[in-house]
Order: structure tokens, then C-alpha cells, then sequence
């Protein structure tokens, strides 16, 4: 599943995780009212209003993105961590 | 449509599944078999808590209402999960570092473990967190009375006026029931409960395939495609650009906060969370769970308005709509849906509630009126379960108790907004807490006072409705008619909406003390090594902490208090693990600092880092922070600048060192070869005389008739050969001395021109009628600092070797001496064959002869030109080969005159 981020070009690892840090902001922005107000314009895309597939559009992004970034920030696997016994 | 006997008995079997999933779920996870329910699906279905039925039924209620604004309470949850490397990663972490058990725990945890703010914030939580419960309630009710319509008005979606209590009440009572069952079990360290996440995760499929069917539903049944659901909208509805405006950046950050600082998301996220790479999934997949979540909700909301009667409750469109369609199916699967989505959240946040009130509220107070016996074994662990369940029981009836007598007007969605409002008052103090050094309890407290003060005045209080705490003239005219401070505009602020408004002054004012009383003081020890703990977490071991704090403490007492909260099997296995680790074959481990902060992080885990240092403190005798050590390790940052910058200056001095080495090592390799040379240069030098010595002598010895005469000459050759070689030692030892400097010269005022004149007098000889020795310009009445027969010598030795060595057929040797700049100078100058260029660096070196040297038959040991240059280094002068003009080999002696009156 998860790419050893070892594997990866040296750089790779921490633009990742730069990019990681900057996807909020990223996401953050184009829900800024500047940036949205201008799609609630009254138009549509194949009848859904154009605003609504503009926010479904970011939102998928972002979940995009971050199941890409995800691939390749993810720990590497077996953290030796015994869940303590119980009673 | 169904009756109420028919409604009740799907919801109790549908409970009885829960019931079941989270029995298996523990039993499962007692034997140690947790494949599936440590998975990252479940963890991301379980903080789909976030989605309760303020989700199912209240998202479709504010879309109908406010359009898109619905999506930010879910947006900022996106954001913040997209963006789990900044924020969550790191609590994730420290979560599972420090053991800690709920956002208060955290936040005290952060600022040294303050047990009062422990107690603030969980006062505020159960004050911010209660009305949601009731809205809770009220949902399950009203989706009982609507779908069993008792009558015209229900199945609009409008409560009766006195909702149904006796509903009400057994819901409450079945989730407290369950709860206890499955939340209270141990005071597990970690507080995991697997039996409740799998349960919650059921809920959370269950809820999803409910909404998603109601939307197909609405869309495909009722609507004809999705084209037709958005062409009935009202065309204000999605086509508004003045939607999108402070209120819809101000939701964005409150849901974002909310995410964060709600207990049961942090209970889940945070303290449920068995391996950091769930969280990895879950940055992508719960963002996509809210996306499918709230994808049918504008055509169901749009479809709600323009399909049903006018006045219908749009909070419940979501099960009117598909009983409106006649789909029995679909309004059964979505009041399932309801009812799993207001149960999931109910029994999170009372685990999460209970577990803050008992550890931070209870126990505190336990331990200073000495409510528990302080010496049964398990007494403070049975203390403990009982508040919890206590205090679940105590939420429960104070969430059953705000619906009851709450009136029914509050839209789902105003009261969600509130309880987020409250809990992001937990938002300074737990981010700057993460990310800056130097704040401390004092701001926490403040901040939190402050905001939560401005929260409930601007915001709670008000929405309770005119005449409940604020009386309507305090609500138009403000306190005593204080205009300025009118609860919904503060300081004359009427623009803003309500919301907005109180958030902003709520969040200012926390944010503003926060930074003031942070600032006010030095943090304390404890607060700097916590924080150094914290901020640092991924670099900063926790270990390091346990070196810090210096404690000493009778390893019994720390026995006894661990049996008291852990009981008698797990503090038996903790000590003996303990003991094991410090390599002990039996017995009680040693009680050093390492094992006492290692056994307060498990007590941690059971009461929270401020119960469990308090009841630590008691069983300590002394106690001490290495204060040193601990501004190294609060200053992380310094700490590594300034290493990297020692490292630099360490490896440039390294560099420097190497290059002197190596040069020291060419010198030495170089005297190396230059006293091999010498040794062999020697041997040969001696082994020559003492050859011809040995013949001779073997000759005398062997030939017992030998003639006198021959006798004679070869003891002459012998006693020849021996001067010989005892001059070669004298040069020999003469040169070392030199070398060595070891014996100390007579120096005195001389002149020199006298010494010159005594060489030449003595070369004469050696000249004889062959050469010709002439003076040409000489400096008179120079003083130099010196010793003369050392002087005489080099003078002898230059012109001798000028003799000597000369081929020319008309030898000759100028000696001209001179005062120039201050120094004297003799210059010795012949025209024999001279000194070749590439000879001139060595030509002082021991046993070193010229070229000349091979012209002649003159004999040399190579021995006078080094002893001269030695001379005239110890009389602080100089000797050296000037280029000769032309033919001839030409000395220069410099000596530093005396200044001119002394002369």
C-alpha cells in the first residue's frame, strides 16, 4: 500500500511534506468569498447550479491530494508498540 | 404509516445489534485478537461521530434555510483532516507519548499538569456539550413521533408541544445503560474502548447508506434526475453570491476548531487512536465520508420545500420525504439512520465527559476531602469506575433534563453552533500550547476564563431565549442600560451576525489573555519541561523528561498507590516488567526517577497527567528539576542552531587541525629521511678512515718483520686518519649542540672586521701562493652583538671552502664587507666553478657538497656549511647564497649592527 518513502527521490519525502503543510491553506483559499462568490453566478452545469460543482470539485481535490500525499507520508509499517495486556 | 408498537421493537432489536457488535468487539479485543477492530476503516468510520443527527436530520434543515452554508460545518473538518500533518499528527503523537486521556488532560498536561485548568475545561465541555445531548434527545423523540404520526402534525415533522418525556426518558436511560456497559469496563491506560468503536462504526455505515438512500430516493423517485431536483430550487437558494461572506469564513474556522477541541472528536481521534498511519487513511477517507455524506442533502432540501406542504419542519425532511413518497423501506432505514447518528454521538461524548469529570472534577476533590481510603488495594480504581458511571448517569439526565424543559422552537442547527462555539474556547491554549514555548497556565487560564465568560454572554445565555437568565429589557438596552455592552452587540457592534459576533469576541478575548498572561511570567519548571515535551515532540525523546525530574520515593508507597488505581494483577505486572527492564532477576524495581515518571504516565492513563502527579507527589519525598538541563531541552530550537553551528565550527577547526597534521607529518617524515640520510651519511663518513685505520693496523699487527719506515708511515696514516675522524665527530656533536641550542654563548659587543681579519690571517695558509686572497671595501668601526671565535669560525669556513674548492686556473677570493641598512654584511666571492641553481636550497645541509666538491681532490665532511648557517641563526644573523654574477660561488654574512652611537 503505502510507498517507503525511502524508496522515493531524495527530495521527494520533504516536498511531500511541505505539500502536506500547504493543502489546508491551499483548500482554505478557495473557499475565501473572493474566490467562490464569483461561481454562485447563476449558471449551471448540466442542470447542477455551477456554484455546487465548483465546491464539490475543491472537496473532491482536496480528498485527492490528500490520499496522494497520504501514499507517501505514511510511517513506515510495524511500529513495535504491544497493546499493554489487559485484566 | 407505523405504529408506534412497530417502531419500538425495530429500534430495541436494532439497539440489541449495537449491543452485540460491541460485546464481540470486546470480547475480541480482551483476547488480544484486534485485526479488524484496530483497522484504519473503523477509525475513520468512528470519528464520523462528528456526523450526528444535527448531520442527518439539521444539515438538510440549514440547507433548506441558508442554502450551501450547511457545507462549511463540514468543510472545516475537510481541511483540518486534509491538513493532519500540521495539527493532528502532533497531537496524535503526544497522545500516545504522554497517555492522555481527553482534551483537558492535554491541555493541563501542557501547561505543567494544572489541575484547575483540568477543571475549567471540563466545565466549560459539560456546559458547552449538554445542550447537545438534548438536542440529541429531541431528535430520536421527534423521529419516534413523526414516523409512528400520531396525528396531522407530526407527520410534518413538528413535534408536539410537550414532547413525548416518557420517550425521551428510556431513550436516555438505554444510552446511559449502554454506555456504562461498554464505556466504564476498566480505567484502562489509553482509555480504548474497542466494544463502543466497533459498535460506532456500524452506526457510522448505517447512517451513510441511510442518508445516501434517502437522497437516491428523492432524486431518482420523487425528483426526475438531478438536472429536475435543482431546477425546483428557489432561485435566492444556490444562486446568493451574498452567502458567501464573514459568516460562511467564521463557520469554516468554528467546524474546523470544533474538529479539534470537541471531546468526543478527541476522544476518538486522539485517545481511540491505536496506530499513528490510521490517521494517515483517515486525512483522506473521512473528507470523503463527509462529502458522501452531505452529497444528497441540497436535493433533499430543495425537494422538502417544493414537494411538501407548506409549514412542514425542514429538521425533518430527511424521514418526511420518503414517508411522503409512500417508501416504508427507505423512512424505516432513515430513522435507523437518525437514531444511529444521535446514539453514537451521546455515548462518545459521555465517555469522553465522564472520563473528564471523574478524572479532573471527582478525583481531584476525592483526594483532598479524603473521600477514598487511601490504603485498600483497588480502592481508588473502583472509586473511579463508580464516577464515571455516576457522572454518565448525572450527563444523561442533565441532557434529558435541558430537552424537557426546553422549549421546541431552537432550529437543530443554532444549538449544534453553540456547543462549537464553547468548545473552540479550548482552541488557543491547546494550539499555542503545541506550537509556542513559552505559554504557560496563567494565559491558558485566563483566556479560557475570559472567552468562556464572553460565550455564554454573548451567545448561550441569549439563545436560551428572553426571560430564561437575560431578561428581554437586558437583551434590547444592555446591563443597568449600558448600551455599549448589550449582550448580542457588544461595544456597539450590531452588524454583525449573532454568531459571528460572539465568536469573535469570545475568540479575541481568550486569544489576547492567552499571549498577555503568558507573557506576564517566567513559566514555571514543570511548565517548560512539559512544553519542551510538547512543542518538540518529534524530536524530544520522552525519556527525557524522566531525567529531569529528580524524585526519590519508597518504592513501597509507590506499590501501594499503583495497587489502589491499577489493581493488584496489573501493578503486579507493571513492577515486574519494570524490574525486569532494570535488570533485576526478582523483586521490586528500583524507585529512580526513570521508574517513577514511567510509572506516573501509566497512572496517567487511567486518572490524567494532573490527578496522576498529585497522587505521585504524595508518595514522593523529595523533588527537584534539573534546571539546567531543562532550558537546554525547552530551548529545542536554539538547542539544534546552536549544535549545527558547533558542529560547522568543530569540523573548520578539524579541517585546520588535519591540514597542521599533515604538514607536521611532511616535516617529520622529512627530518625523518634527513636523519636517515645523516645516519647513513655518517657511517660512510666514519667507515672510511676506520677502514683505511683497520688495514693498517691489521698490517702492523700480521707482519712481524715489517721495515721501520714503512711501519712508521702507516702508524702515520693511522694517527692521519684518526685526527680525521675525530674532527668529523667534533663537527658531528659541534652541529648537534647548535642544533639543540644547548649550551649558552658568551655574547658581547665585538668587531666584527676583527674576526674577518683573524680568518683571513689563518686562511693564509691554506691559500698559500695559488690563490689569490684580496679585500676590496671594508666596513670600519661596526659593533655587532656576538661571540667572536663562533663568528671567526664561519669566516674561516666560507673562505676555506673558497680555497679549497676552486678550479679556476687563476683562483682567487674576494672578501668585501659592508654597513648597509642598519646591518653588517660580508660578502666571500671566488670564481671557481660555483654553486648550481638547483643546489642552492641545499647546499646547507648536512654532509651536503657542492658540485665542486667533485672537481676537486680537496677533502670535506659537507658538515661546515650547516654548522656555519647554525652559527649565524643563534647569533640572530643570516647566511646565504647570493646569485652570483657570472663565474664563482658567492657567501653573504648579515649580522644586525648595533646602533651607530654605540659604536
Amino acid at each position: 500500500m503505502a510507498l517507503d518513502p525511502a524508496s522515493g527521490p531524495p527530495g521527494r519525502l520533504s516536498r511531500a511534506r511541505d505539500a502536506a503543510r500547504v493543502l489546508p491553506l491551499a483548500g482554505f483559499f478557495l473557499l475565501l468569498p473572493p474566490v467562490i462568490a464569483p461561481f454562485a453566478a447563476p449558471a449551471d452545469v448540466l442542470g447542477v447550479p455551477l456554484v455546487v460543482v465548483y465546491l464539490g470539485a475543491v472537496w473532491l481535490g482536496l480528498v485527492a491530494v490528500a490520499a496522494l500525499l497520504a501514499r507517501v507520508l505514511a510511517p513506515p509499517p510495524a511500529r513495535p508498540e504491544a497493546p499493554p495486556p489487559r485484566d | 404509516m407505523f405504529s408506534a408498537n412497530l417502531v419500538l421493537p425495530i429500534a430495541l432489536v436494532y439497539v440489541a445489534l449495537l449491543f452485540a457488535v460491541a460485546f464481540v468487539g470486546d470480547r475480541r479485543a480482551r483476547a488480544g485478537r484486534v485485526e479488524w477492530l484496530q483497522s484504519p476503516l473503523v477509525y475513520t468510520l468512528s470519528i464520523s461521530i462528528y456526523c450526528t443527527s444535527w448531520t442527518f436530520y439539521g444539515a438538510v434543515g440549514s440547507a433548506a434555510r441558508g442554502g450551501l452554508e450547511f457545507a462549511t460545518i463540514y468543510l472545516g473538518p475537510t481541511l483540518v483532516f486534509a491538513g493532519w500533518w500540521v495539527l493532528l499528527r502532533k497531537l496524535v503523537r503526544i497522545g500516545h507519548l504522554h497517555g492522555i486521556t481527553s482534551v483537558a488532560d492535554m491541555i493541563s498536561s501542557r501547561f505543567g499538569k494544572s489541575a484547575p485548568l483540568a477543571a475549567l475545561i471540563t466545565l466549560i465541555a459539560v456546559i458547552g456539550v449538554t445542550p447537545y445531548i438534548a438536542l440529541q434527545l429531541r431528535a430520536v423523540t421527534t423521529s419516534i413521533e413523526v414516523i409512528s404520526s400520531a396525528g396531522p402534525e407530526e407527520a410534518l415533522g413538528i413535534a408536539p408541544a410537550a414532547a413525548n418525556a416518557h420517550a425521551g426518558f428510556w431513550i436516555a436511560a438505554g444510552m446511559a445503560l449502554f454506555t456504562i456497559l461498554f464505556g466504564t469496563r476498566n480505567v484502562d491506560a489509553k482509555e480504548q474502548h474497542h466494544g463502543v468503536v466497533a459498535a460506532i462504526a456500524l452506526e457510522a455505515v448505517v447512517k451513510l447508506v441511510a442518508l445516501l438512500a434517502v437522497g437516491l430516493l428523492v432524486v431518482f423517485g420523487i425528483c426526475d434526475g438531478v438536472a429536475d431536483s435543482f431546477a425546483r430550487a428557489a432561485p435566492g437558494l444556490l444562486h446568493a453570491p451574498e452567502g458567501f461572506g464573514t459568516r460562511w469564513v467564521a463557520l469554516i474556522f468554528l467546524s474546523a476548531a470544533a474538529i479539534v477541541c470537541l471531546p468526543r472528536e478527541f476522544q476518538i481521534t486522539v485517545v481511540e487512536n491505536a496506530d499513528e498511519r490510521h490517521l494517515v487513511t483517515a486525512s483522506w477517507l473521512f473528507p470523503l465520508y463527509l462529502f458522501l455524506i452531505t452529497l444528497f442533502v441540497l436535493p433533499i432540501a430543495i425537494a422538502g420545500l417544493s414537494v411538501l406542504p407548506q409549514g412542514s419542519n425542514p429538521d425533518m425532511f430527511v424521514l418526511t420525504l420518503p414517508m411522503w413518497a409512500g417508501n416504508d423501506g427507505v423512512a424505516l432505514l432513515a430513522f435507523l439512520g437518525g437514531f444511529s447518528s444521535a446514539t453514537s454521538m451521546v455515548i462518545v461524548a459521555c465517555i469522553a465527559l465522564s472520563t473528564m469529570v471523574s478524572n479532573h472534577l471527582v478525583m481531584p476533590l476525592a483526594l483532598r476531602f479524603r473521600w477514598v481510603h487511601l490504603n485498600a488495594s483497588g480502592e481508588v480504581r473502583r472509586f473511579l469506575l463508580a464516577s464515571r458511571r455516576a457522572s454518565i448517569c448525572a450527563l444523561m439526565l442533565l441532557g434529558y433534563l435541558y430537552f424537557h424543559y426546553s422549549g421546541s422552537g431552537e432550529a437543530l442547527a443554532a444549538i449544534g453552533l453553540i456547543s462549537f462555539a464553547g468548545v473552540a474556547q479550548f482552541l488557543p491554549g491547546l494550539v499555542g500550547g503545541l506550537y509556542w514555548r513559552n505559554a504557560n497556565a496563567t494565559g491558558a487560564l485566563a483566556g479560557l476564563v475570559a472567552g468562556a465568560v464572553l460565550w455564554a454572554y454573548t451567545l448561550f445565555l441569549p439563545s436560551l431565549g428572553a426571560g430564561v437568565v437575560f431578561t428581554p429589557e437586558l437583551l434590547r438596552d444592555g446591563p443597568f442600560g449600558l448600551a455599549l455592552l448589550r449582550p448580542q452587540a457588544l461595544f456597539g457592534v450590531t452588524w454583525l451576525d449573532p454568531l459571528v459576533h460572539a465568536l469573535f469576541w469570545s475568540l479575541s478575548a481568550n486569544t489576547l489573555l492567552f499571549v498577555l498572561g503568558s507573557l506576564a511570567r517566567e513559566p514555571r519548571p514543570i511548565e517548560r519541561l512539559q512544553a519542551a515535551l510538547f512543542v518538540d515532540v518529534f524530536r524530544t525523546p520522552a525519556e527525557a523528561a524522566s531525567g529531569l525530574i529528580r524524585r526519590t520515593a519508597a518504592a513501597e508507597d509507590l506499590r501501594v498507590l499503583a495497587e489502589r488505581i491499577l489493581g493488584g494483577d496489573e501493578t503486579r505486572r507493571f513492577f515486574e516488567r519494570a524490574a525486569r527492564e532494570q535488570g533485576l532477576e526478582y523483586g521490586r524495581p528500583v524507585a529512580n526517577d526513570a521508574f517513577i515518571t514511567q510509572l506516573e504516565t501509566k497512572l496517567a492513563g487511567s486518572v490524567g497527567a494532573a490527578t496522576a502527579r498529585a497522587m505521585i507527589s504524595e508518595a514522593v519525598v523529595l523533588e527537584s528539576i534539573g534546571l539546567d538541563q531543562l532550558m537546554q531541552l525547552a530551548d529545542e530550537t536554539r538547542r539544534a542552531r546552536e549544535h549545527s553551528r558547533q558542529l560547522q565550527e568543530k569540523s573548520g577547526q578539524l579541517e585546520a587541525a588535519a591540514g597542521q597534521l599533515r604538514a607536521a607529518n611532511a616535516r617529520l617524515q622529512r627530518l625523518d629521511q634527513e636523519k636517515d640520510e645523516f645516519l647513513s651519511q655518517v657511517s660512510h663518513e666514519v667507515r672510511t678512515p676506520m677502514t683505511s685505520i683497520r688495514s693498517y693496523a691489521q698490517v702492523l699487527l700480521e707482519t712481524p718483520g715489517l721495515d721501520p719506515d714503512r711501519a712508521r708511515r702507516y702508524v702515520r696514516i693511522i694517527h692521519d686518519e684518526s685526527v680525521r675522524l675525530t674532527r668529523l665527530l667534533d663537527s658531528t656533536i659541534d652541529l648537534s649542540l647548535l642544533e639543540h641550542g644547548e649550551v649558552p654563548w658568551a655574547r658581547a659587543a665585538i668587531d666584527p672586521e676583527a674576526a674577518l681579519e683573524r680568518a683571513i690571517r689563518s686562511c693564509q695558509g691554506l691559500a698559500g701562493a695559488r690563490v689569490r686572497l684580496q679585500s676590496s671595501e671594508r666596513a670600519r668601526g661596526a659593533t655587532v652583538e656576538a661571540d667572536e671565535d663562533r663568528l671567526c669560525q664561519v669566516f674561516i669556513n666560507l673562505i676555506s671552502n673558497a680555497i679549497k674548492y676552486n678550479t679556476n686556473p687563476a683562483p682567487q677570493v674576494t672578501i668585501r664587507s659592508a654597513l648597509r641598512g642598519g646591518a653588517y654584511e660580508v660578502e666571500v666571492a671566488d670564481n671557481g666553478p660555483g654553486i648550481r641553481a638547483e643546489e642552492r636550497d641545499r647546499i646547507f645541509s648536512k654532509f651536503m657538497r657542492g658540485w665542486a666538491y667533485l672537481q676537486t681532490g680537496a677533502s670535506g665532511a659537507g658538515l661546515g656549511l650547516a654548522i656555519s648557517r647554525q652559527i649565524m641563526r643563534r647569533l640572530g644573523g643570516t647566511l646565504e647564497v647570493v646569485p652570483g654574477d657570472g663565474r664563482g660561488a658567492c657567501f653573504r654574512v648579515t649580522l644586525p649592527a648595533r646602533a651607530p652611537a654605540a659604536a
